[in-house]
């Protein structure tokens, strides 16, 4: 991943631009060469870790639930909020895609439908809350995520529900449309592609930075701030949605009790990839890279047998490391005081 | 209008237990059982309740089962437990997810005199369980350490005692996830040197997904594994979607599992799981529900330990009635 990046982005431009670009993407830059140095210290370390088998099963499709969590709450971080609703927002959609395509012998495709559907419901739910109830978004999702966790074992009655009947489920994330890359990792940088231009090129991208930047002031402006927020936080919740079709494919079943803590592994790969909890501020490349990271470094302990309870330090140390120096580099360059 | 009429009933046989005052024998009394499980969303917590809730109906007695959410949550747990305690019920069962946490609150319900049984987990807090201990009568379980040790004799034998072995584990915290781990590691260690284990990993609170990822990782640094024990539903299913995903034969690699549920059941049929060790949890809800009641009824001191057994079965025998009495999806 780290390479093809650096690949395209030297072939488009060259020289005094080259350096412009750099320059402006530093703190990109400081991650992706961070990537690429756990990758390669792995790598060193012990020779499988590199291996395609390794890399496809191993890292890239641990990164596919939290890694779609991660890019939905980038949106949402970047207007200066927070969505704590994800990780069970995930079973919840998780529990309602099984209970209506298993139960009522729904297509495979309706799956992403529906599962995106409540997603962004729940997302929607969550933003307006926000603009117009006026909770605090630490609040307002945490109210969600402790709803989604007991409406998805309600639903479910407890009981894991199992996608036999549906044909080619697992598939989706486990199966192979284009060479070897498993289907849930097209689906990651898929998804990852779509957020990108959303974020870049749309209307509903500069509104998400400009309320982050200042939310009074885009209010002021004239812009109903209140209606983008829901639509972000719906967003969010699409992309959750799509995370709950993805890992109920990864795992032939919807658990009822699986997600929670989810919601903090995505926050922590938003951070890591340097966008500001202060909003404002952020990137989905940096997300992917950042997803990619935890999942690069969580692999590579576990190929080197690291003892469990050192994985957990070793991780909290990295995410430290990563956003203080992504500080200290923001603070030279006059960015923040 | 049913619940009006229920309610004028209630009250009106309430008025006679009143009135008749010491003629009602304790046997006519409804006794009112508080359960604590150590979770309450997994399928084995489900079963549990059933054979408690089944044996109560039988006993003339209510149970009130309730668990939270997850089984690393010790101190909702204990506030269950203090909640079930100030309700003052005939009886109280309660499977120790803080082992030693629990003690001062057990000794709270002592205090009030309510009869406490364990199941599945019990507390540690010094001296022996009895009538005259402050932490409960006794506990009703699965000897967690022989079943760990069934595990490793199946292994040992289907893999002809040599070869590169995995164990992922569910908690190192709980004690039934911590006993799982050694009796199937002491046993390996004792009884077949040819074994080589690695390192045990552990997808906390039985995490499906992150048991997945763990087991992918392995399957790939280890291209001569042999056997992968996981040691409950969660780990086992996540195992075998990693088989799945690394489009291994199936039965190359042996995999014993621990409990049941739809799908682990299902991969047993299939053969892409070998087997697993089944405990008894209807019979853990059914004898708690018994020993509390007999003692409350009639003094009848159950036993300080109530051993409710435990199978390994696999595609041969899962189907046996006695095996699937104790199987749940």
């Amino acid at each position: 991943m780290s390479t093809t990046v650096k690949a395209t982005t030297s072939e488009e431009v060259s020289g005094n631009k080259f350096m412009a670009l750099i320059r402006r993407e530093i703190g990109q830059v400081f991650a992706i060469a961070g990537l690429v140095i756990i990758f390669a210290f792995f790598s060193f370390m012990k020779p499988v870790f590199y291996s395609w088998a390794n890399v496809s099963n191993g890292i890239l499709m641990s990164t596919t639930v939290t890694g779609l969590l991660a890019v939905g709450i980038t949106f949402v971080i970047i207007t200066g909020g927070i969505d704590l609703s994800i990780g069970t927002g995930t079973t919840l959609c998780a529990i309602l895609v099984a209970h209506y395509v298993v139960g009522w012998h729904l297509p495979l495709w309706s799956g992403f439908v529906i599962g995106m559907s409540f997603g962004a419901l729940i997302g929607a739910l969550n933003g307006a809350m926000i603009a117009f109830l006026k909770l605090p978004p630490f609040i307002a999702t945490l109210a969600t995520m402790k709803a989604a966790q007991g409406l998805a074992l309600i639903i479910s009655h407890l009981t894991p529900i199992r996608f036999d009947t549906v044909k080619g489920w697992e598939s989706i994330a486990q199966g192979n449309l284009i060479g070897s890359i498993p289907n849930g990792v097209l689906i990651l940088f898929g998804a990852a592609i779509v957020a990108w231009f959303i974020l870049n090129r749309t209307v509903i991208g500069r509104y998400t930075f400009a309320i982050g930047s200042n939310g009074e002031a885009t209010k002021l402006s004239g812009v109903k701030v209140e209606r983008w927020l829901i639509l972000i936080y719906a967003l969010c919740g699409l992309f959750v949605g799509l995370a709950a079709v993805v890992l109920t494919a990864r795992l032939g079943a919807a658990e009822p009790d699986l997600g929670l803590g989810y919601e903090l592994e995505a926050i922590a790969a938003v951070i890591i990839g340097g966008t500001s909890l202060l909003g404002g501020k952020g990137t989905i490349s940096g997300t992917i890279i950042g997803a990619l990271i935890m999942a690069v470094l969580t692999n590579g302990l576990r190929i080197l047998q690291v003892q469990q309870e050192w994985q957990y330090v070793v991780v909290g140390i990295v995410i430290v490391i990563a956003v203080f120096g992504d500080n200290v580099r923001r603070r030279r360059a006059g960015e923040i005081s | 209008m049913k619940k009006l009429l229920t309610g004028i009933a209630a009250v009106s046989a309430l008025a006679l237990v009143v009135s008749t005052g010491s003629a009602v024998h304790a046997a006519d009394k409804t006794l009112n059982l508080q359960f604590i499980a150590k979770g309450f969303t997994h399928q084995f917590w489900q079963a549990v309740k059933k054979g408690a809730e089944d044996e109560a109906k039988k006993m003339n007695a209510t149970v009130n089962f309730v668990g939270p959410a997850s089984e690393t949550m010790i101190d909702t747990q204990l506030q269950m437990l203090d909640s079930a305690v100030a309700l003052k019920p005939d009886g109280i069962g309660y499977a120790a997810l803080g082992t030693t946490e629990s003690c001062s609150h057990l000794a709270a319900a002592n205090k009030a005199g309510i009869p406490v049984y364990m199941f599945d987990t019990a507390a540690k807090c010094g001296g022996t369980l009895g009538t005259a201990s402050t932490t409960a009568l006794g506990v009703a379980y699965t000897d967690s350490l022989g079943a760990g040790k069934l595990a490793a004799d199946k292994m040992g034998a289907l893999i002809g005692g040599k070869g590169k072995v995995f164990v992922i584990g569910h908690s190192q915290t709980n004690q039934t996830g911590i006993d799982r781990v050694a009796g199937f590691v002491n046993e390996i260690k004792a009884k077949f040197k040819g074994i080589t284990l690695l390192p045990v990993q552990y997808a906390e609170g039985g995490d499906n997904q992150k048991a997945q990822d763990i087991v992918s990782t392995v399957l790939v640094s280890n291209k001569d594994l042999k056997g992968v024990y996981g040691t409950n539903e969660g780990v086992a299913e996540g195992a075998g979607q990693a088989f799945k995903a690394a489009k291994l034969n199936k039965g190359k690699i042996k995999l014993i599992g621990f409990d049941s549920g739809a799908q682990q059941i299902a991969n047993i049929k299939s053969g892409l799981e070998t087997g697993a060790i089944t405990q008894n949890p209807i019979g853990i809800g059914a004898k708690t529900v018994d020993n509390l009641v007999n003692y409350i009824r009639n003094k009848t001191v159950p036993g300080v330990v109530t051993d409710t057994g435990f199978y390994y079965y696999d595609a041969k025998n899962v189907a046996d009635p006695k095996i699937a009495a104790d199987l749940y999806n």
